[in-house]
């Protein structure tokens, strides 16, 4: 009896649905059903007030009267997350709320990723265009004083074909202290955008080794005081046009 | 309800719709037909298709349209008057199999919930407003459906929009169940069923990745290429006119799920219309079907005022290149071609064995598909990236490891085939 039930075929198809069982982590996710409900392993899975902050955006659409499909602006870079409160009723309907999350302050440092030869890279514009005017300042923190003549920034293109096109060159910096300079640049995003998906900057004439630090400044469109705050939570806001 | 159990029973739902209409039971034999299985699938999925065209929202007719089904099918087995435990005793096991590692597969789903991007960003809202009783008119006022095709989104909604159910991700696992139907279809071999169960969890284990069922389509597209894979092969071996159908009928479907089906749907075709075995007549029929089927999408798209050239692609730019330009594009196209093959074990033994078919004495038929299926498959996935309108490395990094997924998709079978010649003299069965 034991022989027919428990033979070879059995063994193997066993195993491998104990393969696949905890191939998909099965009796963890098993557990996440049971004992959360669907808002709850939303909230786990986005965040509440990070990153996505779907937690947050459905918190607001239970609790409150949102105007048509409300703008919102993500000040971290994930995917979109308009989806989670989207009423297609309502598509194209102006809205007089605004919701702002991972709202980072007036002033936004732009995140760049740093590549060789000092090149400083805008890897994806449009993420800023809903957010800023312009490209304000760029601040160089050194470790020593070092000659400020010949030093300057060179505005470069998107890659096309494997290399950058030169744009602009920046040549008057200013010594706020004395371990700092700063370059006034005030880059209209909108004048780049439109041909660049991405830009770098090129600090010309510093070793590398004599930069600490970098900071590509600008301000944010969003200034608090100009709006209703209808409700908050820590760095999410839903704001209204007054 | 608690959401485990109507997982549990929402695989009875989406087997409802291959079941019926055509009669799935095999009287000669007393067992059930996996190929009315699959008939029944793609005949129900362009019954759907066509409701979508017409604007009909999905609540008025979805309750209706499954207790159809539903009694076309006891009618029928009450006609075909035979002893029903006896069918339930031959399939328990297989059943069994299917129904377990799709809930499996469906726990998985609910416990993650993230989307994809694209889901995100289109896929997920153009279900939304199918969920919310609109359709087509209204979706063209959307400027993100140019994109893609709605009927992924479409069959997300419908199963989203199940009374008593009206969860988000029911409507994906939609796609968990015609994926785990493609694979078991493909893994049948006749009269080998442990065999076939052993392939078919062997093919689940490969593939299993939370982000095919994230709402993105391309499951989709490669759950239709495995079971046309399949059909493509049967033909010459046993021809039928509802192989025919079918394969019409799935030529139709991919064109409605993305963009780029329209060219996985032009490689069936031409595999149809290169075979011998089909008569002349035939390929007419075939051919009409698919220039009817073009024609209808292309007049729908003209109706709805939907973007008919809505993809990055410029042939004037192309022919615009410099030598050097168009050595960058082909150079890095190649480079990525070369990794994301090397990461899709499916894709990269499936091409393989496609090269290798041709040094090796294997039957012609099998060559001719899979030669075919390659040289159009790598032309397009070439042609796309050197027509393509945008940055190409930015391009490549984005979206070419899930078109090789999705390719991916008609070479299952082909390790199937590959597998069962050489490893037939252990006869397990």
């Amino acid at each position: 009896m034991m022989k027919s039930y428990f033979n070879y075929k059995t063994i193997i198809l066993s195993f491998l649905v104990l393969v696949l069982l905890f191939l998909t982590n099965f009796f963890k996710s098993f557990l996440n059903v049971y004992s959360n409900n669907l808002n709850e392993r939303v909230s786990f899975t986005y965040g509440f007030c990070e990153n996505e902050s779907i937690g947050y955006l459905k918190y607001l659409k239970r609790e409150f009267k949102l105007d048509n499909n409300p703008a919102i602006i993500n000040y971290v870079h994930t995917p979109p997350v308009e989806w989670s409160i989207f009423e297609p009723s309502k598509l194209n309907k102006y809205s007089t709320d605004t919701i702002l999350l991972n709202y980072p302050g007036e002033i936004i440092n732009l995140n760049y990723q740093k590549k060789n030869d000092n090149i400083f890279e805008i890897s994806n514009l449009s993420f800023f265009i809903n957010k800023i005017e312009k490209i304000d300042s760029i601040l160089i923190s050194l470790n020593q004083s070092i000659n400020l003549d010949n030093v300057g920034i060179d505005l470069l293109s998107e890659i096309n074909f494997g290399k950058r096109n030169f744009i602009k060159n920046f040549n008057q910096p200013q010594q706020t202290n004395k371990d700092e300079i700063k370059f006034e640049i005030n880059l209209n995003i909108n004048d780049l955008y439109s041909k660049n998906s991405n830009i770098a900057f090129k600090i010309n004439n510093i070793d590398n080794k004599y930069i600490s630090g970098v900071k590509i400044l600008a301000k944010n469109k969003f200034i608090l005081e100009n709006f209703n705050i209808v409700n908050n939570h820590t760095n999410c806001f839903l704001i209204r046009n007054e | 309800m608690s959401e485990i159990l109507k997982i549990a029973i929402i695989f009875f739902v989406f087997i409802v719709f291959s079941i019926g209409p055509l009669s799935i039971i095999d009287k000669k034999n007393k067992q059930i037909r996996l190929n009315f299985l699959n008939y029944n699938l793609i005949i129900n999925l362009n019954i759907l298709l066509f409701l979508s065209l017409i604007n009909l929202p999905i609540k008025n007719y979805q309750l209706i349209y499954i207790i159809i089904l539903i009694l076309t099918f006891f009618y029928i087995l009450h006609l075909s008057k035979i002893n029903y435990s006896h069918i339930i005793k031959k399939n328990i096991i297989n059943f069994s199999i299917l129904y377990f590692s799709f809930f499996i597969i469906a726990i998985n789903i609910s416990s993650n919930l993230d989307l994809g991007w694209d889901a995100k960003y289109f896929y997920y809202i153009k279900s939304l407003f199918f969920f919310e009783g609109l359709g087509l008119n209204e979706l063209g006022d959307f400027k993100h459906n140019k994109w893609h095709p709605h009927f992924g989104s479409y069959l997300w909604a419908f199963f989203w929009s199940l009374p008593l159910v009206e969860i988000e991700y029911f409507g994906r696992l939609s796609y968990v169940f015609i994926f785990c139907f493609s694979i078991y279809f493909v893994t049948r071999l006749p009269k080998k069923n442990n065999y076939s169960l052993f392939l078919y969890l062997i093919i689940l284990i490969m593939l299993f990745k939370y982000n095919r069922f994230s709402g993105l389509q391309e499951i989709l597209i490669f759950s239709y290429l495995a079971i046309a894979s399949k059909i493509l092969y049967d033909l010459d071996d046993k021809k039928n006119l509802l192989d025919l159908i079918s394969l019409i009928l799935i030529i139709n479907l991919i064109m409605w799920i993305k963009a780029e089906g329209i060219v996985f749907s032009i490689i069936i075709l031409s595999i149809l219309l290169i075979n011998t075995n089909i008569l002349v007549k035939e390929k007419v029929f075939i051919f009409l079907s698919f220039m009817i089927f073009v024609t209808l999408k292309y007049n729908v798209y003209l109706f709805y005022d939907f973007d008919l050239n809505a993809q990055p692609y410029s042939f004037e730019k192309f022919f615009s290149l410099s030598a050097e330009s168009l050595y960058y594009r082909f150079k890095n196209i190649f480079i990525y071609f070369g990794y994301y093959s090397l990461i899709n074990p499916i894709f990269l033994i499936g091409m393989t064995l496609t090269i290798l078919l041709n040094f090796l004495n294997y039957d012609k038929i099998l060559i001719r598909n899979f030669n075919i299926y390659f040289i159009l498959n790598t032309l397009f996935i070439y042609s796309a990236y050197l027509l393509r309108d945008i940055e190409v490395v930015y391009s490549l990094r984005t979206t070419l490891e899930r078109v090789i997924f999705t390719s991916s998709g008609f070479y299952v079978y082909l390790i199937i085939l590959f597998v069962n010649k050489k490893f037939e003299k252990w006869k397990i069965s």
